[in-house]
């Protein structure tokens, strides 16, 4: 059988009797999407393909649970958002319990810490990383709150119209609007000087 | 004030104390739901939220002299206090093109809107009419089709070439290897018994004693029957029997007497009166009746009396 030619719907249910091909035509499809998108919130390559990897196994491991009714391109974008959302969490629970700490008492201390810190991700892949997203507009989409990154993300790499970003962040449309008016409106501040 | 999405339109300070983290918890769910739910209250938030932004950001960076006037575009029905008292503000600052022929400025959600090419009809053409009587908007409109631009030629970036091999490898996949998820039914029954076993000395000492009680008492039996030879298995029962009854209160005397009454019983007694006959198997029976007091006696301890030493065995199990 030629399972790149098979639509979503039969591919999925393929998948669901537990046959490898599926598997592996399912990650043919989706992981550079997937991948785009968590590595644009992580912005690290090498914990970007955990994290991506580790929402593809979710998924898979999920997949009894997934109705055929829904776009599966959506559902698995919502679990690839959410582990991103949780490690970015997570992360900055970490910073925050580090530089919240009373150790650093003066301000020496302080910045031996933040460079000891930073230089902990001077790895070959972070390398790769400044060069693949360090352009003027991957920048600015980095400073951008995540959850703009995720609609920015969805909205002009994957294409996807507003209501299907409402549905893949589970948000009102309304809000999802606003966050993409101000997400917009922050790279364009975040741009103008560079623009002239 | 008007009633819409299941409560009036918010007011200014609701507005504020809104975008500043301060409403009460228990109003915040009631005005998120109707600004997601009415767009006049949301464009309203979205106005506020951008001249507050602006109002903190005053002293260090002064906002283009058209921007109080695009934010207020936003906000078309209500002025409020704040409002009026920018506009008076901005209004010294006013330049000549601030005021045109065409009517307000569009706000940026609208220019944002038209560059992507949602707004149409007699809407568009009122956008379009401004744009061309004014070079403000001509100019952000530019801008905005510079940010779309950048952002559409976003790629997609491909995770390494081992991408697929890692997943599957980390799937377990009923088709491909049944047999890895999950253990047999007596691999786990053999390590759930491994989990009953002491695991200090003093644990073992215990259970050698447990184990000593019923070994004595069916020793005593032994001697007892060996000294009686004319005692059948039969009469001892019916003289523990009537002995028990006697000793226990009602409710166990009933369940004896069920038990005694059963068919099953009488066929368990009848293969006591038989082991008897054969000496071999009336010591495997006795053997047997030992380990099944014993283990009885243990596990009864385990769980009544050491519940946290079974906890952490089942841990190491
Ligand atoms: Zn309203
Ligand atoms: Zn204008």
């Amino acid at each position: 059988m030629d399972y790149s030619s098979l639509d979503d719907r039969k591919l999925i249910e393929l998948a669901q009797e537990g046959r490898e091909r599926a598997f592996r035509e399912i990650l043919e499809r989706f992981q550079r999407p997937v991948f785009s998108l968590v590595f644009r919130m992580i912005r690290n390559r090498e914990q970007a393909e955990d994290l991506a990897q580790e929402a593809f196994v979710k998924a898979f491991h999920a997949l009894d649970s997934y109705d055929p009714d829904y776009k599966f391109s959506n559902w698995l974008f919502k679990i690839a958002n959410n582990v991103a959302i949780d490690h970015l969490r997570k992360r900055e629970l970490d910073t925050v319990s580090i530089h919240g700490s009373e150790h650093a008492a003066d301000g020496e201390e302080e910045e031996r810490t933040r460079i000891a810190l930073e230089s902990g991700d001077e790895s070959p892949e972070a390398y790769a990383e400044s060069r693949e997203l360090g352009g003027q507009i991957e920048l600015a989409i980095g400073k951008l709150r995540p959850e703009y990154r995720t609609a920015v993300i969805l909205r002009h790499v994957e294409g996807y119209a507003y209501d299907e970003i409402a549905d893949v962040m589970e948000l009102p449309l309304g809000t999802v609007k606003t966050y993409l008016h101000r997400a917009r409106a922050e790279l364009k501040e975040a741009l103008a000087p560079v623009a002239g | 004030m008007t009633e819409e999405h299941g409560r009036p339109h918010l007011s200014a300070e609701e507005v504020q104390a809104l975008l500043e983290g301060r409403l009460p918890d228990r109003e915040q769910g009631a005005i998120r739901a109707h600004v997601d739910a009415c767009a006049r209250c949301a464009s309203e938030v979205q106005a506020w939220q951008t001249l507050m932004e602006e109002l903190n950001e005053l002293p260090a960076l002064a906002p283009s002299e058209l921007f109080a006037e695009r934010v207020m575009a936003q906000a078309p029905v209500k002025k409020s206090l704040l409002s009026r008292t920018w506009s008076r503000l901005r209004e010294g600052r006013r330049t000549a093109s601030g005021t045109t022929a065409a009517g307000r400025h569009p706000g940026p959600a609208i220019l944002q809107e038209y560059v992507e090419g949602f707004v149409s009809g007699r809407r568009r053409a009122r956008v379009e009419a401004h744009l061309a009587a004014c070079d403000a908007c001509r100019d952000e409109t530019e801008e905005w089709d510079a940010i779309f631009l950048g952002l559409s030629s976003l790629p997609r970036l491909a995770p390494s070439s081992s991408f697929t091999d890692e997943v599957m490898a980390r799937v377990r996949l009923p088709a491909v290897a049944p047999a890895a998820t999950e253990a047999p039914v007596w691999t786990r029954a053999l390590e759930a018994a491994a989990g009953l076993l002491p695991s200090t000395s003093r644990g073992w000492t215990l259970a050698g004693a447990f184990a000593a009680v019923p070994a004595t008492a069916i020793v005593a039996a032994v001697a007892f029957l060996l000294t009686h030879p004319l005692l059948t298995v039969t009469d001892l029962t019916a003289f523990v029997w009537w002995r028990g009854a006697e000793l226990l209160s009602g409710g166990f005397a009933w369940a004896g007497g069920w038990a005694l009454d059963q068919a099953v019983t009488h066929h368990l007694l009848g293969v006591g009166q038989l082991a008897l006959n054969a000496p071999g198997a009336a010591a495997a029976t006795l053997v047997a009746a030992w380990a099944l007091t014993a283990g009885a006696l243990w596990v009864l301890y385990r769980n009544l009396y050491r519940p946290s030493d079974t906890a952490a065995s089942h841990v190491h199990a």
